[in-house]
């Protein structure tokens, strides 16, 4: 493993992690959100003041192991980044339909969850393998 | 191919399981003090089919992750 590449990569797609989500969640899909039934979403003002902390933690957990798995196939360029981003979109989305099946979301919010992590990930594969290339002094 | 589809549907098998025993049996009375958060019995039961596709779909890209990058040994290698 090559860490100084590792943590490069790592708050290289951190902060894209962080902007897109703020973009597509706080933004785009505000109004979809404030549409689903009262108690599903935390109150912005509570969510702000007591959660937000849990939010970053969880964006850090999720992209510290997002590059972790990718740097221990030894790396590979931002195609095969953006490849393996796409895999977890899918492992994601996946996710999402049970989400889907169990809570009272809409399939308006789900096609967003689909296309948005999507979108997301392979850019995020992308910067993680554009940065933790393969190199000869790189072992995986 | 052969060992992918073996691969796929023991891993599928065992999530399916495991999530019925998590959160259908040893999670049901906690999640039931938060009934605002999620469907009716009756209504999930409509929507069971897109919890078993969700399924499949995480076994899929697991198992490809797992071919893709660790089949030859991976992390341990």
């Amino acid at each position: 493993m090559n860490w100084k590449k590792f943590f490069v990569a790592f708050i290289a797609a951190f902060i894209f992690i962080f902007i897109f989500e703020w973009i597509f969640h706080g933004i785009i899909l505000k109004e979809t959100y404030a549409a689903l039934p009262p108690g599903l979403m935390r109150p912005a003002e509570e969510f702000m003041k007591h959660f937000f902390h849990w939010l970053v933690l969880g964006q850090l957990v999720f992209v510290f192991f997002f590059t972790m798995i990718f740097a221990s196939f030894g790396g590979g360029g931002a195609a095969a980044g953006a490849r393996y981003g796409i895999l977890v979109a899918l492992l994601g989305f996946g996710a999402n339909l049970i989400q889907f099946a169990v809570h009272p979301l809409t399939t308006r919010v789900l096609g967003f969850w689909g296309i948005g992590g999507v979108i997301e990930l392979a850019i995020a594969g992308a910067i993680v393998g554009a940065i933790y290339k393969r190199s000869s002094s790189t072992t995986p | 191919m052969k060992r992918f589809i073996a691969a796929f549907t023991a891993a599928y098998i065992f999530l399916f399981l495991w999530g019925w025993l998590l959160n259908g049996i040893l999670l049901k009375d906690v999640y039931a003090q938060t009934p605002n958060l999620w469907r009716t019995q009756s209504e999930m039961l409509g929507f069971f089919h897109w919890i078993l596709i969700g399924q499949a779909l995480i076994v899929f890209a697991f198992v490809m992750i797992y071919a893709s990058g660790f089949a030859g040994g991976g992390v341990i290698a």
